[in-house]
């Protein structure tokens, strides 16, 4: 008797070694996206500026442990790979939804809105299926797992986030207005949704929720200050042509004078320079819909500014006038007239400072930081910082330097403000506000932890 | 602060090599103290100094100076600090601050080339090392990466890595002599500490061509970054804590170092290992100051071989006007060489050199060298722009033999810490000017290929020296004719350890600090390896 | 030429000679230390002397008036050997046409004077030695002249790279 086929121990043998095979070539053909909408992923990816809190110099791409300093402590951002066990290869694209939109992970902890999830809230259900196509398809998964983020009480109680949520979650998405052009509303809705300009320009309330009424009018991040974004001429960039704002968006340089520093020229390198150009164009034309369209100047480039400015080393500086200058001029001609020339008129496409936009701002932080840190691009020339060199008297003095000689402004710094900012920031006072807003059973528990510390402190004395 | 200290390791000398060092060894847990005799001091400080100085050509008038820990100055007037006793006088030029002299260079951090090692096997010539190219090879890398290091990878010393730093564009300058010297002469991007990008918290270079005697911003490596490191990482630094005695034991082990501070107070350091990292003149100097019954001659010198066999780059330099405007004065000022002559059987004949080219601002230079001839009005404009133009200058980086003859002792001179001043006696010897005939040669040829007009040579039978101070604690394995072992340890004196230029046998066709750099971080490891248990 | 006092000057040599960096400024001799400001006709003929010298209509005053001072500190007898030369030129014109300077056996002492001048306006330092005196850096007129080629040595020619254009 000739037994079935399936009987044969060879036959056995040989489909229970390819079935996986067959089995896995089977699912990845019904599971594997679109090479293009892998690559609309990747594209909205960067517009959303992932990389710059979930990759990490030294770690694979996207595998977090990016420390981001809150006012409340650090939080390290989490890996983002496929990989099973450190990242996200488990999430349904319903969970990823959730995750962007919503803040709650696949084990239903919530997230921290160090996480933008209330712009992301803004991204289409197209757009969130290709940011997921490409993370599960086009990322390498990493098991690296990074460091826990462990926050004060009550921050470390995650579900604190809930009550949070609830107050200033806007989940809806974008919709766009007829009124207005597709272009404009491409721009609104890159701007409210994945570029999540918000998150750092628009100020936030007590609790650390986004004042809606003022969105885009500024707001300081505890050391560098996102500057006032809207159309204002006095405030804000009304004063802008568009043509000057791509250029800055896209390489960090803009024909009036504007040079990004600090997390502004960091979402420049990862975001705004690798958009497509139509997209900052939409969102120039959002942020300045009044604005003229085109600037006479050309496109800002380092070429055709190295053919230009030498010679612009006019200055008195005999020992009589060197003896007369003011203890911020001492630090400047030392230290930045070396490339700023000693005017301020910046010297042969190194920028010039006299006349600087960051010096209109309403508070010197953006220039004492710029100093403390320096300003590091990712491909352009880089700027020393002095945090070393300099103590904060020294960086107070040359800060005002510049805001009165170059900027002419009444705005001033003082010591313990660079103090502060060289500590990374005033701590937050949103610590004790929580503690105390946090209903009757925060309440409960502040007034009993209080009562243990004042007993502690008793029997210290004792 | 109480007047003794007991620490690990003690560094006497906080330059690029000590500071090197003791970074390691603080980053392995050590307690570090590092003790350096001049001043503390800012970048912005000595920017404002060069500015404001009427003696921009020296190098040195930038830099603060001290009755309490001299240097050798020469502005407003030479101070004549070094002794001349000599056929030649030994102008070194160093400085005694927190940083040490590699706050001014032109960060060239070149690897010696293999047969460097090994000249006396080789070419019958100089000395042996007691170690090879490959004993530093991953020591060399190491330098290179902490200081960032770029250049022309086919130099003669080969790589196991690439180098971590692109190289800084060519000038102008360099593309042009570049062009019209080949293919009889190879001129290669120089090996240096320079930045073409943003690397180690500082940034890509911005031309201010002012390498010496201060870059204003910080884009190449300097000793004063690796003293700043230094700290960050835990090692106690004492400023204006001068030197003047080493102790030992009856053992021979050094028990303790005493130091003066500015108001000569008297301080005393104990530690379990002293390292002298106080440059290849001071260094020699204190062992030789640090007399005892035992050891009459100073510490580590019972065969009279400290402050010997010093050897330097006798240099002879060219000058003249290209037949095309090249403009040097844009970019680093010492961006490239001919290396075609560091390496040969030649050697056993004559000294092997580089070539190095300036692209150093002729400016300052041409315009005094026309008022001297007596140009005024339109004619000194147009030849002031003629000549900064056009003007090339070369120098040789000669090896120079070990001579035991040439040397560092004790003058009787004191300075104002009642400690004496470093006597020179420095000559040039038959092979070395056999080589310097030889460069002259080239000088010429390389006029002529550039069209050149106007060509003055240095004074013929005169030598300037690089500041490339080498050999005066020459490491060996013979105790009769070196002061050092392989691992830079006194051959008489168990935990006394010696970093720096001085160490090194020999002085290549190359500027030395990339190499004493590299031997103190394998001196580094070798003291952490021996006081692991410690 | 309030602000350039001689002992203003003096002051501010003093001072930066105890700092120890050589040849910031000046250490000088406090025999000088009496209290005189540039006089205004010696100023006027150093400009007319400098003039000539330079062949410029324009020089700045401010700068000329640094430079009178520094060398009245640092020449021995600067403000007589000036008027000398003054003298020299008004008498003999012809002699500033011949290049290079060559005044003859007799007028040593004036032909000193004019390269020392000269050396003020193109180098921004007047003196040599312990007598030499800071007067300008940015304004020597040997930098101005290459200035649209060149910027002086500690400042920046422009981001990595911008020296490889020809200038």
């Amino acid at each position: 008797m000739v037994k079935p086929l399936y009987e044969n121990p060879w036959y056995k043998a040989l489909v229970l070694t390819l079935a996986p095979w067959i089995a896995g070539a089977a699912l990845a053909q019904a599971d594997t996206p679109s090479r293009e909408l892998i690559q609309r992923g990747e594209a909205v990816s960067i517009a959303g500026d992932c990389a710059a809190c979930h990759s990490e110099p030294g770690r694979p791409a996207y595998s977090g442990g990016h420390p981001i300093k809150s006012p409340l402590g650090t939080i390290y951002s989490t890996n983002i790979t496929p990989s099973t066990d450190a990242g996200i290869g488990d999430y349904s694209l319903e969970q990823f939804s959730d995750a962007l939109r919503r803040g709650v992970r696949a084990d239903g902890r919530q997230l921290y809105p160090a996480m933008p999830y209330t712009a992301y809230a803004k991204m289409t259900d197209e757009d969130i299926e290709a940011l997921y196509a490409y993370f599960m398809h086009g990322v390498e998964p990493a098991s690296e797992a990074p460091p826990e983020t462990e926050l004060p009480f009550p921050f470390n109680l995650r579900f604190s986030m809930k009550a949070w949520n609830l107050l200033f979650l806007d989940s809806d998405p974008f919709e766009p207005d007829p009124e207005r052009s597709e272009q404009w509303n491409r721009g609104a809705y890159l701007v409210q949704g994945a570029t999540h300009c918000g998150t750092c320009h628009t100020p936030r309330n007590a609790l650390m929720a986004e004042k809606s009424s003022q969105a885009l009018a500024g707001g300081s991040l505890g050391t560098w200050y996102a500057p006032d974004i809207t159309d204002d001429p006095e405030t804000g960039i009304g004063g802008w042509s568009r043509r000057e704002l791509v250029d800055y968006l896209r390489t960090g340089h803009s024909g009036n004078g504007a040079t990004a520093a600090g997390p502004m020229l960091e979402a420049i390198d990862l975001s705004f320079s690798r958009m497509p150009e139509e997209d900052i164009e939409a969102i120039a034309v959002y942020l300045l819909p009044e604005a003229e369209s085109e600037a006479p100047a050309e496109p800002a480039s380092a070429e055709r500014d190295a053919q230009t400015n030498i010679g612009q080393l006019i200055d008195d500086d005999t020992p009589a006038a060197l003896d007369d200058i003011t203890p911020g001029e001492r630090v400047y001609r030392d230290q930045c007239a070396a490339c700023h020339a000693p005017g301020g008129q910046g010297l042969n496409g190194l920028p010039a400072l006299a006349g600087h936009p960051v010096l209109d701002k309403p508070n010197a932080d953006n220039v004492a930081m710029a100093i403390l840190e320096g300003v590091w691009p990712e491909h352009r020339q880089g700027m020393l910082g002095f945090a070393d060199e300099l103590g904060d008297q020294q960086i107070a003095d040359v800060t005002n330097h510049l805001m009165s000689e170059f900027g002419q402004s009444d705005v001033r710094i003082d010591t313990a403000r660079v103090a502060e900012l060289r500590a990374g920031g005033a701590p937050s006072s949103l610590l004790m506000l929580a503690r105390v807003g946090m209903g009757v059973a925060g309440i409960v528990v502040v007034v009993l932890l209080g009562v243990w510390l004042s007993r502690r402190r008793r029997r210290r004395t004792r | 602060m109480s007047n003794e200290q007991v620490v690990d390791v003690v560094v006497v000398g906080a330059g690029i090599c000590g500071s090197l060092l003791a970074t390691r060894l603080a980053r392995a847990g050590r307690s570090v103290l590092l003790l350096e005799s001049g001043p503390r001091k800012g970048r912005g400080e000595l920017v404002q100094n060069y500015r404001e100085s009427a003696f921009k050509s020296d190098y040195m008038a930038p830099y603060p100076y001290s009755e309490m820990a001299p240097h050798p100055r020469f502005s407003p007037a030479p101070n004549d600090y070094l002794e001349q006793a000599g056929p030649h006088a030994y102008q070194a030029q160093y400085i005694r601050m927190l940083g040490g002299t590699s706050w001014h260079w032109a960060a060239q951090m070149w690897r010696y080339v293999p047969n460097d090692f090994r000249t006396h096997s080789l070419y019958g010539v100089g000395v042996d090392w007691p170690i090879g190219y490959d004993d530093l090879e991953e020591y060399y890398y190491q330098v290179e990466v902490i200081t960032g290091v770029g250049g022309e990878p086919d130099n003669g010393s080969p790589r196991s890595r690439p180098f971590p730093m692109e190289r800084v564009p060519a000038s102008y300058l360099q593309q042009r002599v570049t062009e019209r010297l080949a293919p009889e002469y190879r001129v290669i991007d120089d090996s240096t500490a320079r930045n073409s990008r943003s690397y180690g918290g500082r940034p890509a270079c911005c031309g201010n061509n002012n390498c010496m005697p201060i870059c204003p911003i910080d884009a190449q490596y300097h000793g004063g970054l690796a003293a700043q490191e230094a700290e960050a990482e835990g090692v106690e630094i004492v400023t204006e804590a001068v030197v003047y005695r080493l102790e030992h034991d009856s053992q021979g082990r050094i028990s303790a170092v005493h130091y003066y501070d500015w108001d000569k107070t008297s301080h005393k350091v104990t530690a379990q290992t002293v390292v002298l990292a106080a440059n290849a003149i001071e260094t020699p100097k204190l062992l030789l100051m640090s007399t005892s019954d035992t050891f009459a001659g100073g510490i580590a010198n019972a065969r009279d071989n400290v402050g010997r066999n010093l050897c330097d780059h006798p240099a002879i330099s060219v000058s003249f006007d290209v037949d095309e405007p090249v403009w040097p004065g844009r970019g680093p000022v010492s961006p490239c060489s001919i290396g075609d002559f560091r390496d040969g059987d030649f050697r056993a004949e004559y000294a092997p050199f580089r070539l190095d080219i300036s692209n150093g601002s002729k400016v300052e230079s041409v315009t005094k060298e026309l008022l001297a001839e007596g140009y005024h009005g339109r004619a000194l404009d147009e030849q002031v722009r003629y000549r900064a133009a056009r003007r090339l200058a070369l120098k040789n980086a000669m090896e120079q033999l070990p001579d035991p003859d040439n040397r560092v002792t004790l003058s009787d001179q004191r300075d104002a810490l009642g400690l004496p001043t470093p006597r020179m006696y420095w000559n040039v010897g038959e092979y070395e000017r056999r080589g310097t005939q030889v460069t002259r040669e080239h000088y010429d040829l390389i006029a002529e290929m550039l069209g050149a007009t106007n060509i003055k040579h240095s004074k013929e039978g005169a030598f300037s020296n690089r500041q490339h101070i080498t050999g005066t604690l020459s490491m060996g394995n013979d105790p009769d004719t070196s002061v050092t072992d392989q691992w830079g340890r006194a051959h008489d004196h168990e935990n006394l350890f010696m970093v720096g230029t001085g160490v090194m046998p020999t002085v290549g066709t190359c500027n030395v600090t990339l190499t004493a750099a590299a031997l103190a971080l394998r001196t580094a490891d070798r003291i952490l390896e021996e006081t692991q248990h410690g | 030429m309030a602000t350039l006092s001689r002992r203003r000057v003096i002051q501010l040599a003093g001072g930066f000679a105890l700092t120890g960096v050589a040849g910031r400024w000046l250490t000088l001799p406090e025999a000088w230390a009496e209290p005189v400001g540039a006089p205004a006709d010696e100023l006027s003929d150093f400009l007319e002397i400098s003039r000539k010298l330079t062949q410029r209509d324009e020089l700045d005053e401010h700068l000329a008036g640094a430079l009178v001072l520094a060398s009245t500190l640092a020449l021995e007898g600067f403000g007589e050997r000036l008027a000398r030369l003054k003298a020299l030129f008004d008498q003999r014109p012809a002699l500033l046409e011949r290049s290079p300077l060559a005044f003859g056996d007799d007028f040593t002492d004036q032909e000193t004077t004019a390269r020392q001048v000269l050396g003020g306006w193109y180098t921004g330092v007047v003196g040599s030695g312990e007598q030499a005196i800071y007067v300008t850096y940015l304004n020597a007129l040997a930098n101005r002249l290459v200035a649209d080629k060149l910027v002086p040595p500690s400042f920046s020619y422009g981001p990595c790279g911008s020296w490889r254009h020809a200038p």
